[in-house]
């Protein structure tokens, strides 16, 4: 009962700022100085009729919002309109029909474009994230153990370095040392696989996955190495670790049935953030590595001003991040009894 | 069945290398946790081990239960050296002795519920599949006053008071069947009005199990219930220790007096003077020369700061070291 109530509140929370972010995302590039139609297409020899037309074609000729002369005494947005003849409607409409617009700069739909790049990212940052936290945690977890050995100072100097490298740079690096070894050096797949047999497609992305995935997995390794060790040691010098002891547990005893339980609490809360961020792409690895991900996307939007594609790539990365936590939310309720009655 | 030397402690030391005082010193310091402790514990026997924060109480514990290997000395159970063990031999042992610590809101795994909690010791020891294993946790658990005890199993450690919790502690220490339990200040955590109840807990199992306690705490006036004989300890040492009787009415030590005359007493017309001791307990690492008492002592005399007292027979039973007494 007390459980599906938390659940409920928590959700309904994670459901009201998504739509605060729906909003705020919309006035965001509504308050950008300049016009958005010229924004696309930076040729001054553009005819006014084109501009025009590019206004109509984009539903840019529509007032922003209706005043709501009633509810605004400053007057804010155009009076006298339908106000389902505004563009804030239309955004919103498009949205629950699950529409994000056209892209300025392709005439695509956003939708498609997204979704595209999501996937692919999703299948780098995935597999970067799943790898760092398998060998991050096991290694924090290995040092811990050792704590104050030369092992330990090890591990966490070189997680320390690793964590402070600036992505780009050991990615360059990586790319460099690569290339005199033969991996491919940009992009998802070598042209004209796409006629090859399935098997050999997936090992040519896996190839070409091979450099930004090590690239990634070093950098975030070294976090979750920090995290797990310092979480692990807080754990193992509880009182209850000591009573374990004087129980008679032997060591991997204590560390399987009480260290390792209390001490990924902290983790999954970084774990289930850094998930939620995994959409938002690296941007820095993808463009390094020419990868089509949602990280290029985001910075070609930037570069082109393409404000529909920017737009709902920031929807998605608050969308899930905001799942993302709620996630890490309720696992953590799971995990930890404590937290349950309050 | 031997009363005399069922837990027996010789010369016991414990030294913690604390490092090099300074970069350019040459040699690294030690901090003298434990300096030559000895005291026998015969069976069901409630022994109390008290000083002041600091003296090396709670790492004489951890040398009892092999948490901690001592630098030097000897420790005897039933006849046996227990001082160096293996892990297990250790293991076996420590069914005999068990722990209880003083703080039941950092001893207890949060993550797990009594039932748990109060098993594991029986599955850890190998007691897992027996038949009597459910009743064994019952009755360790209604033994140690949480009764009845299914209105406890499926609960967590933090939905209980601080009293029930530490209820909790000993009825997983009390589920081995141990014959010796070592308190570790079992009470200084808890409210004023639980206190009695946990002492009187111990006290009843030392009569209905025949265990020994060895009870160490920084209150004299919580002692005087239920102790047979009282240590007191200071900076790593035993400088008086008796029955409980001996100690508290008749104290020889200098310290042991001071200790005794801040024991509130709720009658305004019984107050008496009390000794405040002047200063700090002085740096275990930096031993005072003579007898370790004499900065801070009242009483102290100009040789006290050049020869260290034995420990002086008062009678059969009663010993304190002061150079007083000596003379």
């Amino acid at each position: 009962m007390n459980r599906t109530r938390a659940f409920l509140k928590k959700t309904a929370w994670a459901l009201f700022t998504i739509i605060f972010v729906i909003i705020l995302n919309f006035f965001l590039f509504r308050v950008l100085p300049g016009d958005p139609a010229r924004a696309g297409i930076r040729d001054p020899r553009l005819k006014k009729e084109a501009i025009e037309m590019l206004r109509v074609r984009f539903g840019l000729d529509k007032p922003v919002i209706n005043c709501f002369e009633s509810l605004n005494p400053i007057q804010v947005g155009s009076c006298a309109v339908n106000p389902f003849d505004t563009q804030f409607f239309i955004y919103v409409r498009n949205l629950v029909q699950g529409e994000l617009g056209i892209s300025y700069h392709t005439n695509r739909p956003v939708t498609d474009i997204l979704a595209e790049r999501l996937w692919n990212t999703v299948l780098l940052i995935g597999a970067g994230q799943i790898l760092s936290i398998i060998f991050g945690v096991a290694l924090g977890i290995f040092a811990a153990w050792k704590a104050r050995t030369s092992i330990d100072y090890l591990a966490v100097g070189s997680s320390l370095v690793a964590w402070s490298l600036p992505t780009f740079w050991l990615g360059i690096i990586l790319l460099f040392w690569g290339s005199a070894h033969g991996f491919p050096l940009a992009g998802k797949a070598t042209p004209g696989m796409s006629s090859m047999p399935l098997l050999q497609q997936w090992g040519d992305i896996a190839r070409h996955m091979f450099l930004p995935t090590l690239t990634y997995t070093i950098v975030y390794m070294g976090e979750y190495t920090l995290i797990m060790r310092s979480s692990l040691m807080d754990v193992l010098s509880e009182d209850y670790i000591l009573t374990a002891k004087a129980k008679g547990l032997n060591a991997f005893q204590i560390l399987k049935d009480h260290a390792l339980k209390n001490a990924m609490l902290p983790l999954v809360t970084v774990i289930a953030i850094n998930l939620g961020f995994t959409v938002a792409g690296a941007i820095q690895i993808e463009a390094v590595f020419s990868w089509p991900g949602l990280g290029s996307a985001i910075y070609e939007a930037v570069v082109r001003r393409d404000f529909p594609v920017l737009q709902g790539a920031f929807l998605l990365i608050a969308v899930a991040v905001i799942l993302a936590n709620l996630i890490a939310d309720l696992t953590y309720n799971f995990l930890d009894p404590r937290v349950q009655t309050e | 069945m031997s009363t005399d030397n069922f837990l027996e402690l010789r010369g016991l030391k414990k030294y913690f290398d604390v490092g090099r005082p300074s970069l350019f010193s040459r040699k690294s310091r030690d901090l003298h946790a434990v300096d030559g402790v000895t005291f026998t514990l015969r069976r069901s026997e409630v022994i109390a081990l008290v000083g002041e924060s600091g003296c090396g109480k709670s790492t004489l514990a951890l040398l009892l239960m092999g948490l901690e290997d001592p630098t030097e000395g000897t420790v005897t159970y039933e006849g046996r050296d227990i001082t160096h063990l293996d892990d297990r031999q250790r293991k076996d042992l420590r069914r005999k002795i068990q722990m209880v610590f003083q703080d039941p809101y950092e001893s207890l795994n949060p993550t797990q519920t009594i039932e748990e909690i109060v098993t594991e010791p029986l599955v850890v020891h190998g007691f897992a599949n027996n038949a009597d294993r459910e009743q064994r946790v019952k009755k360790a658990m209604e033994d140690s006053g949480l009764k009845p005890a299914e209105v406890y199993l499926h609960r967590y450690p933090h939905e209980l008071s601080g009293g029930q919790r530490q209820r909790v502690v000993i009825a997983a220490a009390l589920v081995l069947e141990p014959e010796i339990i070592l308190a570790d200040e079992p009470v200084s955590m808890l409210d004023v009005s639980i206190r009695a109840e946990i002492i009187n807990l111990l006290a009843e199992l030392r009569i209905t199990r025949q265990i020994a306690v060895i009870f160490i705490t920084h209150d004299l006036g919580s002692v005087g219930f239920f102790a047979d004989r009282v240590a007191v300890m200071y900076l790593g040492r035993i400088v008086e220790i008796g029955t409980m009787l001996e100690v508290l009415e008749k104290p020889q030590h200098p310290y042991t007096k001071a200790l005794i005359s801040v024991i509130p007493v709720p009658n305004p017309r019984l107050r008496r003077e009390r000794i405040i001791l002047q200063g700090e307990t002085p740096n275990p690492i930096d031993i005072p020369t003579g007898c370790r008492f004499h900065p801070r002592c009242p009483v102290a005399l100009a040789t006290c700061k050049a020869s260290d007292p034995p420990l002086v027979t008062l009678s059969k039973t009663h010993q304190a070291s002061c150079l007083l007494l000596v003379q």
